[in-house]
């Protein structure tokens, strides 16, 4: 009886493992089934624009499907539908784009190679920085959304009302920010927690933690001038508090974009759509922001000739190399991507070029601003640091920077920045890369 | 002959049996020992970034024991554990004995009040905790604004483990409370008067009568809290979602696991811990059973 029960246990389970890694085999077919349906999956803001694509084409059979956008969360769903071996969608919009390192290496290998697919004239009209970030062993596998290139967003009417002129250099940022909590205590010059620290400061700067060189290499010193002199300006600013250390999104955060306490910031293209304007609509403070924010080129790190920019998100579309109709699918992201019609719903600034230009005509008539951003975003478009990459440890450098940089209250920066170095390069070993200085 | 015969009684005599475990046996082999086993294999195969899984029976295990996040996570875990645990079986136990001495109205009422938080589990708590820790609206405000870090955030990794012990009490004392003076209430009157006929005060009748008679209670909440709390996930990453970019997302080792899984679409890694997770588990049980003679029938 008790050795019936042991192998009746062993057969379930043996079957059951036969079952499961069965799945996991997902077979890549190339040939192009026109009839075959395309499943997509967006994220909330991308929706109406697929439903829209979806609409004037009834000739084919797209099902939407409108996911959580959150970090990881795409990865881990397509992994999870690719060892089911069922689920997988044909083309993803991924809105942290440095998720794209890891969906095209092992175990997921998930993305089409678009060279070839997608004409080099389409792929032309891309700033060369997001198409280089798609670029893994020479194989553009992504097509740049939108673009989160860093821009210094700043209250016009205040600046003038103070008398303070707009930083060109970050030694003048650094001064202003001296400056500012001297005289008007309280009042700040933006964030730098996680990615808005991370991406728009040492980004801009080329701090080399992300600076991948192939899919199994890249550069990390935190120890080089591009890491120490954002160091340098950080740490006082942190000190004095005219740099926050929260969240963008944080509760206590908003609620000072909300009542007019932040009057600059080093932040991404959409900061204003997605921050300043729906923070400071119907908050319940007096403040109104209307008429006063605006975009000025990001100021210049000392020692460089150069305004870089940084890049803070900006998603991305995928297609599956396993989609079945492959055509349709390939045409759907150029579409979401290059369309003049779909450029105009744009909740962000397109990557593509000419879609920018089409969507920069309407920031430049909105009277929201108290000056016209559009040629200051574009501009900076085209200057996002080329240390700026992709990579599989994204999340965990991210998360390590906040521990040592942030956790620490800028009271020792430079043992902050060596802690956050020796903690990237394990990140970065732990994800299969081999780490130079 | 009279084998056949004895066996097939004895079949018939347990078919009902089986009758009643087989629904819940076949839950325990698909959901449970099958992907244990599945889990088991996953451990062994190693995924790199270039060229094909490979099979190592300690890669995975050497990789996740030389993680710069395991120190930090087990560290976390291990004060919270250390909070939480004595002020849950002291709160438990206090206030069980306590309702057990004084058999009124009040205790009674004392026991559905105690239960009504445990009743709000898992996310929703967690949920409901983020606002009680949130200064801006919780009830205690201006208390937590006295704990605040230098960016006026209360929850950080230093004060986490705590606020996780305070919600772990509150949301997990009731159910415990319940069950403890279930098996106080089964404690024969007889035992209780002869000792205090005998003249054994009520703190010698609890610590000399009462509390060994209820032992394996205690080691059952032990063992199931200290897997519990190792295990600690849904609480740290609900509420760290309250103070984004504040609480570290590998807080905890099970979060770990997860970001292996998920964030790192590395299953060999996440399984490697999870079982490790396990062994520590299961050895702190074996411990716990050994010491307070758990499974021991007679001689109590």
């Amino acid at each position: 009886m008790r050795k019936n029960r042991a192998v009746f246990a062993v057969a379930t389970a043996s079957a059951l493992i036969m079952i499961a890694t069965g799945c996991s085999s997902g077979g890549g077919s190339t040939a192009s089934d026109p009839k075959a349906p395309l499943t997509v999956w967006v994220d909330a803001d991308r929706a109406p624009q697929a439903q829209a694509y979806v609409k004037a084409h009834p000739e084919l059979k797209i099902t939407v499907n409108t996911v959580d956008a959150a970090q990881g969360s795409n990865t881990s769903k397509i992994a999870l539908a690719e060892k089911a071996g069922k689920g997988v969608p044909d083309v993803v919009f991924v809105g942290s784009p440095d998720e794209i390192s890891t969906l095209s290496a092992n175990p997921i290998n998930y993305p089409l190679a678009l060279n070839g697919v997608v004409s080099q004239k389409v792929l032309d009209g891309f700033p060369k920085n997001t198409i280089s970030r798609c670029t893994f062993n020479g194989k553009v596998y992504c097509l740049g959304n939108d673009e989160g290139q860093t821009v210094l967003w700043y209250n016009k009417a205040q600046f003038a009302q103070w008398g303070y002129s707009v930083p060109t250099t970050f030694d003048q940022f650094k001064a202003l920010g001296i400056k500012l909590a001297a005289e008007h205590p309280g009042y700040n010059l933006g964030t730098v927690n996680g990615r808005y620290g991370s991406d728009a400061f040492f980004g801009s700067s080329g701090c080399p933690v992300i600076d991948a060189t192939t899919v199994t290499s890249v550069k990390i010193n935190t120890a080089s001038p591009k890491c120490t002199r954002v160091g340098d300006v950080l740490a006082p600013l942190i000190a004095n508090g005219t740099l926050s250390t929260l969240d963008l999104f944080d509760k206590n955060y908003t609620a000072q974009i909300a009542s007019g306490k932040v009057i600059a910031m080093i932040g991404a293209s959409w900061t204003a759509d997605f921050a300043f304007k729906p923070m400071t609509t119907n908050s319940g403070t007096s403040f109104v922001a209307a008429g006063k924010y605006t975009a000025a080129p990001m100021p210049t790190w000392a020692g460089e000739s150069t305004n870089w920019s940084g890049a803070v998100g900006g998603g991305i579309w995928i297609v599956s190399k396993t989609a079945k109709n492959q055509k349709a699918a390939v045409a759907f992201a150029v579409a979401m991507t290059t369309d003049p019609t779909i450029a105009k719903t744009q909740s962000t600034y397109p990557a593509y070029g000419p879609s920018a230009d089409i969507w920069l005509k309407s920031k430049a008539s909105d009277p929201w601003y108290a000056a016209d951003p559009s040629k200051v975003l574009k501009t900076a478009s085209a200057k996002v640091n080329p240390a700026d990459g992709y990579v599989r440890y994204e999340t965990q450098l991210l998360d390590s920077y906040n521990a040592t940089i942030i956790k620490s209250g800028a009271t020792d920066m430079s043992s902050a920045l060596k802690a956050w170095g020796v903690q990237a390069a394990q990140a970065a070993k732990s994800a299969g890369y081999t780490v130079s200085k | 002959m009279t084998t056949t015969n004895s066996r097939v009684r004895r079949l018939s005599r347990r078919t009902p049996a089986w009758g009643f475990i087989a629904p819940y046996l076949v839950l325990l082999v698909l959901f449970g020992v099958a992907p244990a086993i599945y889990g088991l294999y996953q451990a062994f195969i190693v995924t790199s970034v270039v060229g094909d899984p490979s099979f190592s029976l300690v890669q995975n295990f050497i990789d996740v024991l030389s993680d710069y996040r395991l120190p930090g996570s087990a560290l976390n875990v291990g004060v919270y554990l250390v909070i939480w645990l004595p002020i849950l079986l002291l709160v438990v136990f206090t206030l069980a004995l306590a309702m057990d001495a004084k058999r009124t109205r009040f205790a009674t009422l004392t026991r559905f009040v105690t239960y009504v938080p445990g009743a709000v589990t898992g996310a929703a708590a967690a949920l409901l905790w983020l606002f009680m820790f949130s200064p801006n609206v919780s009830p205690i405000g201006g208390f937590l604004r006295l704990f605040t870090t230098h960016n006026g955030s209360f929850l950080s990794d230093n004060t986490f483990a705590l606020v996780l012990s305070v919600m772990g009490v509150a949301a997990g004392a009731g159910g415990w409370i319940v069950v403890v003076y279930g098996a106080l209430t089964g404690i024969s009157s007889d035992v209780v008067e002869s000792a205090k006929l005998d003249g054994a005060n009520a703190w010698q009748t609890v610590w000399h009568i009462k509390l060994p008679l209820i032992r394996s209670y205690i080691a059952f909440i032990l063992i199931v809290s200290t897997a519990q709390g190792f295990q600690v996930f849904v609480e740290p990453t609900v509420i760290a979602a309250g103070a984004p970019g504040q609480v570290s997302r590998t807080w905890s080792i099970n979060q770990l696991v997860y970001s292996y899984a998920t964030e790192q679409s590395n299953y060999g890694r996440a399984s490697a811990l999870a079982i490790l997770l396990l062994v520590v588990c299961v050895a702190l049980a074996v411990f716990i059973i050994t010491k307070t003679k758990f499974y021991s029938t007679g001689d109590r």
